[in-house]
């Protein structure tokens, strides 16, 4: 008798765990993604992101330092902008772009200038919000006194301005990084807050955390190993990102983004090396640039 | 060559009405069977759109042929199709030999090898069975063993493909069907449990299916998918209990009717409760079931309804037989899901009393009804395991399927008068499968009368009177039947159903029958000639579409 009980739990057990379980049954066609950074040739393997609930409730702050490497004036801009982000425990996110319309100060210049930190974005950026001054900033990309640029005195209360607004939007990213490839899956959930009305984009930009070269202070002087804080690198999504709402939306609606990147190699550049890369990501009106909520993510392993 | 010889000898002595010899010498070998045939001559009748096929006559027979010796029996099915009967599930053509197998059994195993039918449980995980005239058959061919090896515990095992097609002989699908069952009998088990007046079995299932029918490039296809459950039966004096709970893993299937429902890659279960009371003159039974994506084939590719299914979707409502009731608004369970529950009842009010008088009465009443679950759908662009949906146990929504309030009463009125009258009210959607017109939800009253005069000892007469009434579809149908019985050989019988509330005048349609039968011993031939309009016939909720016909039909069934 227990010898008949034996065998058939052992032979229901052989046949239970000789089914299939299909973890991720659909045949990722996602052409926006490139599947072959991703090392296992099976894509439904992929591990992808599970979401819980978005429980921030505070409005977070863009700061786009807008420097160059030869302007004097830069290094105390960026004294401030730092200051500002470390007041305000994350909910401040800086941002150095390495752009002007005329892009004097982002020049490379031989002999002590050497590098060019100048971006695609940074410089479509700088010429729609028409940036013709270093130092100068974005602080949300808020027109203030019809203009988008503001000198870095004026930054603290600007930001504290935009810290007190109730965010319409949340985001959250989640990510998965193969140094096999060096490739990079990115994950971004939307999720609307209040109802909106209008066309708004996501943006995912690449970010150096610190990036020592060559910085010029006032008097001429030559700083060969400044730290550059928080460099704008390179676009993950489209330079003006990706439309998520066209129209109105209501409160509760989430939406979703998944980008592939291959990180630059960090055997050439140390700066590339993933612990000192981050993701900046924000949802922005289309219209008018405005910055509507901004988050960093690390991708520090 | 030998078995086309076989079945040809068996299709002439068919086809002549003879029958195999039986043979039983002294119980040493038994040679046992059955035959039927029915055969359609068709008219063209534009009217109620009866198309003449090219072939102008359809032919269904079959014979079952059973050798048994001692503990050794074996037989086989010899199926013809020549043409198949009109509206007869595709799928069957020729003729050949459409089942066989053998079996013996020694010592408390019994082994059956070819073709078998069997049911597990209720049949939601596995039932195996057939139904010719639905033009149902599902039947294993393979290896069947059970096993016997103590008292009280009953174990099965099988495995083996299904039938598919029927082409001048068996075609079975390519899926792959592995099965367990296990039941234990308490009371049998333990000696001093023998006489309690609690009655226990319990029982388990496991059921496996391997194929790679589908290929489809959009999903990734489960090739081996199980599916387990266990039961429970109670009986305490005149209480009774029966609860199964089955659980299938993801089993994806195409659904062609929604596209929401296409690929869902959720685990299935089904839950099925009764609970049941009975004495002398009353009874009641409660059923509930929680159904939620079930459909369980052998194969992952679309087929017609009926084919490879392994589990079965149990219906809780009322077959009913009356023409009306029966065929125009049945009830076929929803296979991506359904809640459902039935109330039975029966109750005989006593003879000689006051109220029941000389004979007493009948009188039943049956409450059963059908909604969809509460689905909580899942954003799509975050479904990456194609769940679809959630669903929890008996969480039901406002959307009805299905509802059946009727009631019976019977009543013998003397010696010679018998009376039955039966009232149903239906609401009806079939959105799961077609069956009305269009896809609306149907709200309909039918009433029917049911008289038996037995003239004398030999001589009988039924009159059956019924009537629909329903604003939607095709509106109201009336329907009487005058049957004359001449017993023990003859009855002859015309009825008339008429759908005088057609909301299009032309459709408005007479469809008399006339029909005329001999019976002798084990020998049936009926023959009936006139229209018969399309409808549904279900057999437990499985049903089929029958297009409507004018013509002649022929039929006889016999066994030996």
């Amino acid at each position: 008798m227990k010898i008949t009980i034996i065998c058939l739990a052992l032979l229901a057990i052989i046949l239970h765990s000789s089914c299939d379980r299909v973890e991720n049954p659909v045949v990722v066609r996602d052409t926006s993604l490139d599947w072959t950074l991703y090392p296992d040739a099976d894509t439904s393997t992929y591990p992808w992101p599970t979401w819980t609930q978005n429980t921030n409730t505070a409005q977070r702050v863009l700061l786009e330092d807008y420097t160059g490497h030869t302007c004097t004036n830069c290094p105390a801009a960026a004294v401030e902008a730092k200051n500002i982000e470390d007041a305000n425990g994350g909910n401040v996110i800086v941002m150095s772009v390495h752009a002007s319309v005329g892009g004097g100060f982002q020049q490379p210049s031989l002999p002590d200038y050497p590098l060019d930190h100048r971006t695609d974005a940074g410089n479509a950026y700088a010429i729609a919000m028409n940036m013709t001054l270093n130092p100068s900033g974005t602080i949300n990309r808020v027109i203030t006194n019809g203009e988008y640029s503001a000198f870095s005195s004026d930054w603290s209360n600007l930001v504290n301005t935009q810290l007190a607004r109730t965010p319409d939007f949340n985001i959250q990213c989640a990510f998965n990084y193969y140094p096999q490839t060096n490739g990079l899956f990115l994950h971004l959930e939307t999720e609307v807050l209040n109802d909106v009305q209008g066309t708004y984009d996501i943006v995912s930009l690449l970010v150096r955390d610190t990036l020592v070269a060559d910085q010029e202070f006032p008097q001429g002087l030559h700083e060969e190993e400044y730290d550059h804080h928080s460099v704008l690198t390179d676009n993950i999504s489209d330079i003006w990102g990706s439309p998520i709402i066209n129209g109105q939306s209501t409160a509760g609606t989430k939406l979703y983004n998944n980008y592939t990147y291959v990180v630059p190699s960090s055997d050439t550049d140390s700066s590339y090396n993933i612990n000192n890369l981050s993701v900046i990501t924000f949802v922005s009106d289309r219209d008018t640039y405005e910055v509507k909520q901004v988050i960093k993510t690390p991708l520090s392993e | 060559m030998n078995l086309k010889l076989l079945f040809n000898t068996a299709l002439l002595v068919s086809f002549t009405g003879q029958v195999f010899f039986a043979q039983n010498n002294n119980n040493e070998a038994v040679i046992s069977g059955n035959f039927s045939s029915t055969v359609q001559y068709y008219n063209e009748d534009s009217l109620i759109n009866a198309a003449e096929p090219d072939h102008k006559l359809g032919a269904n027979s079959f014979a079952n042929i059973n050798f048994n010796k001692g503990n050794f029996s074996a037989g086989v099915r010899l199926e013809s199709y020549l043409n198949p009967l009109e509206g007869y599930p595709i799928g069957f053509n020729g003729s050949g030999i459409g089942y066989r197998y053998a079996n013996w059994n020694n010592d408390g195993l019994d082994v059956t090898v070819g073709n078998f039918y069997d049911q597990f449980g209720s049949g939601m995980i596995l039932r195996i069975w057939e139904s010719r005239q639905l033009g149902i058959d599902n039947a294993m061919d393979g290896l069947k063993v059970k096993y016997n090896p103590y008292k009280g515990v009953y174990l099965k095992g099988l495995i083996g493909k299904q039938r598919y097609r029927f082409d001048d002989g068996l075609k079975n699908g390519d899926g792959l069907v592995r099965g367990l069952d296990g039941e234990v009998n308490i009371n049998e088990l333990f000696d001093s449990l023998n006489n309690s007046k609690l009655k226990v079995t319990i029982g388990g299932s496991f059921v496996s299916k391997f194929n790679d029918d589908n290929n489809t490039a959009d999903y990734i296809m489960p090739k081996n998918v199980g599916s387990y459950g266990g039961r429970i039966a109670m009986r305490y004096g005149k209480f009774r209990f029966f609860g199964e709970y089955i659980y299938k893993e993801n089993d994806p299937y195409p659904d062609l009717v929604d596209p929401e429902f296409s690929y869902v890659y959720k685990n299935g279960e089904g839950l099925l409760l009764n609970l049941g009371y009975s004495q002398k003159g009353f009874s009641v039974d409660i059923n509930a079931k929680h159904m939620d994506n079930m459909l369980w084939r052998s194969t992952n590719v679309t087929v017609q309804p009926t084919d490879l299914l392994i589990g079965y979707l149990p219906t809780l409502s009322t077959q009913h037989t009356y023409a009306l009731a029966g065929t125009l608004y049945p009830y076929v369970p929803n296979p991506r899901g359904e809640i459902a529950f039935q109330t039975d009842i029966l109750y005989k009010i006593p003879k000689k009393t006051k109220i029941g008088g000389k004979y007493g009465w009948d009188i039943g009443l049956n409450i059963a009804t059908a909604y969809a679950p509460e689905r909580e759908f899942l954003d799509p662009s975050t479904d990456t395991g194609r769940q679809v949906y959630s669903t929890q146990l008996f969480n039901l929504s406002d959307s009805m399927f299905f509802r059946d309030i009727n009631i019976s009463i019977g009543k013998k009125i003397n010696k010679k008068l018998k009376l039955k009258l039966k009232y149903l009210n239906f609401v009806f959607d079939d959105r799961a499968i077609l069956v009305a017109k269009n896809h609306e939800l149907i709200y309909a009253d039918i009433a029917i009368a049911d008289f038996t005069w037995k003239i004398s000892t030999h001589h009988s007469v039924r009159f059956e009177v019924q009537n629909m009434w329903t604003k939607q579809d095709q509106g109201n149908w009336g329907f009487g039947q005058i049957e004359y019985s001449y017993s023990p050989h003859w009855f002859v019988a015309i009825l008339d159903q008429y759908n005088y509330g057609n909301p299009i005048e032309t459709q408005q349609i007479h469809y008399l029958l006339g029909t005329a039968g001999y019976i002798k011993g084990p020998h049936r031939f009926t023959v009936a000639y006139g229209r018969q309009r399309a409808g549904v016939f279900c057999v437990g909720g499985v049903c089929r579409q029958v297009p409507a016909s004018n013509g002649l039909t022929f039929s006889i069934t016999s066994s030996f």
